[in-house]
């Protein structure tokens, strides 16, 4: 008995350490992701600024059904589900790029790709746009030196309805690649190098080390980053295309986190914009145990 | 080792404490005498300086929405006016402010209601937001200054008070201090803002044939364009483009012209206008014979049919939109910015090139505005509340801008200094030919003694100063005072200045001027717009916006025709109608409030006028 206590006296120790550490960080979630959460209560009042909650503005469920009449809602989820679903394709994407990072015999060479990948990531959208404007509208660089080689007609991709799917994927992952190989840089420097050796020994040659070596010890970095990114399947963020909006692919640029932008900060309508707020992070937090669920069944394990 | 880092982290602690504490103090505190640097200008109200027993320092955030303080040349804060201004305040109040700048977009200013966390001084635009505030407990009732605010209480004010405080104050409370109070460019001035714009020297190359309507103006552009293909850098020339971000400026131009003749301000950007000519209100989402937005979606195809539309405008900035305007890359413009003129000036500084509204019976004369409550709801000033301890910051922030209401102060934004940039000459206030050159060349030194800002002045140009005579001393003699472009546009038309081109055709009664339409003082008694009225026209916006690209570029006009129906039709399913009944029932009661107090007004205004 008396030994028991002895361990668990030893163990609560090294919890208090350990909680001391965390502690920063359970102040930060508490204070700018639980907390806020109260505000949610706007949503069933017909809030105004400056003039509090008062029980005659109580609504209840109105802004939720709302919600389900309002048919730019299912565009803006029809968009959201698109960028979504295409960016979520392309998730081993910086794990391909960090392999081939990885596979560069020249240093300097290395370490200047990695540099000029990551770069972008902390470019601003609006500077981001103007890069784009510059190279792409219809009097930009890309049709300059099209018309230069003999090409007749103008395009310009920033107007294009039909490749604004495709256009606005490739610039998400042109500006967060490099960022994002930097998890999977950091997973294969903490893979064994003897398994390296032993499969040169073996006869192995540079591409049979990345598929049976690197890529199946990167395998758990990429699937918990994808369990973790349904998490965040529908929250695009809004900057991005807030951006890139002009009339003619407005339309389909319109994604969730833009429209509540739109509804709570541009137009005022709180507490609209709250009701989908709310249906937003429920969907996430379906999505994410649903997947967990998945992941559980089909790997025996599951990350939450 | 331990010992030293227990050293360092005890200087650290003691470091970060007193900043702690000298971060939390109190902004004021008695400090040393008054300087003297400003003495009390002309014979305004002042607060009498031999009552300042002590200086208390202030330190003031000043937050301002859309237009950004001046950076370039130099920081607003350093040219020579404003600190004039602070030195005034702390002599004639005691208060010795230091002040920030804050610039905020519409977004930061609904965060901030949210939050409630306001600068101590705002200033904002909206009736949205200033219902809001009136709702709300964020602002200072100036009424409660009034003793130490005699500027601002003068008889040169109290009717722009007592028309906001009747209508948002409950005729007690005075939250809101409005800008450019009285009569808007009188006759039309030398710039009438709006109207069909040309490029003068390619329109005058042409003859300077006459503009009936919007075809005449789509005529002539294509015409000019022909005439001049490239810019003198060799890039295409268009004869009219816009910026993409922005959906106002694509029914803009429409508004001050026949058929939608509308109040482009009515609803804050949607598209329920009055006509400037009757003040009844349109709906411009389903009337398509009055309607700015089809007007110009309409003038915009033509254009786009005989290929001479710029297609980047849907996707091209400000900043691009500019710079094309400034090479010359366009025959019109939505109205008579100063980009082209200042572009081309700097190549040649005799150049005509520059936009200017022409005369047609088509447009209105943008001239003899009756601001009867200043710029309100459009721009205005207020004083956030502090809590008890900070009674200093109110107490400074009404200082400062009753200082600001001073009407040699408001003189000193347009002309500057006495003795410096003018004179009294056999007692007439008169510019220094120096100034007056000054004045026309549109100098950076202008900007650099802080001449020019207009989120200053509290007056329109033409009110009257302490001695009697205009604030802005340019309006005693327009003539004198037009840059090249504009003297040659006078020159043409046999006119002095280029409103009184314009002017002739009002006077003759061919067309309206301003007078005749009291809209914006309308919008200071209309109710709050309810959220799901907001929500529905937000929508009928999007969709209007989202579909200007595809109206502008049909191949035919059936299929622009086509497009058409299905918006209106869509619209309609998104409750359009129940937004129109709300907003004209509410716009027409507001209108039947102000429409006596306007037309006493009027009526006063034009009686003055006949006795000069």
């Amino acid at each position: 008995m008396s030994a028991k206590i002895k361990t668990r006296k030893k163990i609560s120790k090294y919890q208090w350490k350990l909680l001391l550490l965390t502690a920063p960080f359970i102040v930060y979630f508490a204070m700018f992701h639980y907390v806020p959460l109260f505000g949610w209560v706007i949503s069933f009042f017909d809030y105004r600024v400056g003039r509090g909650l008062t029980p005659d503005k109580f609504v209840g469920l109105k802004y939720f059904k709302n919600i389900f009449t309002d048919r730019d809602i299912l565009g803006s989820l029809k968009n959201t589900l698109v960028f979504s679903a295409l960016n979520y394709i392309l998730y081993p994407l910086p794990m391909i790029i960090a392999i081939l990072f990885g596979e560069m015999t020249n240093k300097w060479f290395r370490k200047t790709a990695q540099i000029v990948t990551t770069i972008p990531h902390f470019i601003g959208w609006v500077i981001v746009y103007s890069l784009a404007y510059a190279i792409f509208s219809s009097e930009g660089l890309f049709n300059e030196t099209m018309i230069a080689l003999g090409l007749e007609k103008r395009t310009n991709l920033l107007t294009n309805l039909d490749a604004v799917y495709v256009f606005q994927t490739i610039v998400a992952q042109w500006k967060g690649i490099g960022w994002s190989a930097i998890i999977y840089i950091a997973a294969m420097a903490g893979i064994d190098q003897e398994l390296y050796e032993a499969a040169a020994i073996d006869g192995a040659g540079r591409v049979a080390k990345t598929m049976h070596i690197t890529i199946p010890m990167l395998m758990p970095t990429l699937i918990t980053l994808m369990i973790i990114g349904i998490g965040r399947f529908i929250n695009t963020g809004y900057e991005h295309y807030l951006a890139f909006k002009n009339p003619i692919v407005a339309e389909r640029l319109e994604v969730l986190d833009l429209y509540i932008y739109r509804m709570g900060l541009q137009l005022g309508d709180y507490s609209y914009a709250t009701a989908v707020g709310i249906l937003k992070s429920i969907i996430s937090i379906i999505m994410v145990f649903s997947v967990n669920a998945l992941a559980k069944k089909v790997r025996g394990n599951s990350v939450l | 080792m331990k010992k030293r880092f227990k050293f360092l982290s005890a200087v650290l602690a003691l470091v970060l404490a007193l900043g702690t504490i000298s971060g939390c103090g109190s902004n004021s505190a008695s400090g040393s005498s008054a300087n003297s640097g400003s003495s009390a200008p002309g014979s305004a109200n002042n607060v009498a300086s031999n009552e300042i027993k002590e200086i208390k320092k202030v330190n003031l955030t000043i937050g301002a929405v859309s237009i950004a303080p001046q950076t370039e040349p130099i920081n607003w804060n350093e040219t020579e006016i404003w600190q004039y201004i602070l030195n005034y305040v702390k002599d004639n109040y005691g208060y010795e402010i230091t002040p920030e700048w804050i610039l905020y977009d519409k977004e930061t200013v609904n965060l901030m209601l949210v939050s409630g966390e306001l600068p101590d001084i705002v200033y904002l635009s909206g009736q949205e937001t200033a219902n809001t505030l009136v709702n709300s407990d964020y602002l200072v009732n100036i009424n409660d200054y009034r003793d130490m605010a005699p500027n601002i209480f003068s008889d040169t004010y109290e009717q722009r008070n007592e028309v906001i405080m009747s209508l948002t104050g409950n005729s007690e409370k005075l939250y809101f201090l409005p800008t450019s109070m009285g009569v808007e460019n009188v006759d039309g001035g030398a710039n009438p803002g709006r109207g069909y714009t040309v490029n003068w020297a390619w329109y005058k190359e042409i003859g300077c044939p006459e503009i009936k309507n919007d075809d005449d103006y789509v005529n002539i552009l294509t015409q000019m364009v022909a005439n001049h293909p490239t810019n003198s850098e060799g890039e295409k020339v268009f004869a009219y483009g816009l910026r993409g971000d922005s959906f106002g400026y694509w029914f803009q131009r429409a508004c001050f012209t026949y058929p939608a003749m509308m109040n482009y301000w009515t609803y804050d950007g949607f598209l329920f206008m009055d006509g400037y000519d009757d003040n009844v209100l349109y709906d411009g989402y389903i009337n398509t014979d009055r309607s700015c937005y089809w007007q110009d979606m309409e003038f915009c195809w033509k254009l786009n049919q005989k290929g001479v539309f710029d297609t980047d405008s849907f996707t091209q900035t400000n900043d691009e939109f500019k710079a094309k305007m400034k090479t010359g890359r366009y025959a019109g413009c939505y109205r008579p910015v100063n980009d082209l003129y200042n572009g081309q000036k700097a190549n040649d500084p005799d150049t005509l090139q520059g936009f200017l509204v022409v005369p047609s019976t088509n447009e209105m004369l943008f001239g003899n505005k009756l601001h009867l409550a200043g710029y309100f709801p459009d721009n205005y000033y207020a004083v956030a509340k502090r809590d008890a301890k900070n009674k200093d910051k109110e107490a400074a922030s009404v200082a400062l801008l009753d200082a600001w209401h001073n009407l040699d102060i408001q003189r000193l934004t347009y002309v500057g200094f006495e003795g410096k940039h003018w004179n009294y000459v056999d007692g007439v206030p008169t510019m220094t030919p120096e100034f007056q050159a000054l004045r026309t060349s549109g100098d950076d030194s202008l900007a650099v003694l802080g001449i020019g800002v207009n989120r200053l002045q509290f007056c329109q140009p033409a009110e009257k100063c302490s001695d009697g005579y205009a604030i802005d001393l340019a309006q005693m003699n327009l003539a004198d005072n037009l840059n090249k472009l504009q003297q040659d546009y006078s020159d043409y038309y046999k006119v002095s200045v280029p409103g009184l081109a314009i002017k002739k055709l009002v006077d003759e009664g061919k067309i309206i001027d301003h007078t005749v339409n009291y809209s914006q003082t309308v919008a200071i008694a209309r109710e709050e717009m309810p959220s799901d009225i907001s929500r529905i026209l937000t929508k009928c916006n999007e969709l209007y916006y989202n579909n200007m690209s595809k109206l502008i570029t049909a191949p035919t006009w059936d299929d622009f025709k086509k497009i058409q129906k299905d918006m209106i039709d869509t619209v309609k399913s998104y409750g359009e109608q129940e937004a129109w009944e709300w907003c004209s029932k509410n716009h027409e009661n507001a209108r039947k409030v102000i429409k006596p107090i306007y037309e006493e007004y009027l009526a006063q205004y034009k009686a003055t006028k006949k006795s000069k």
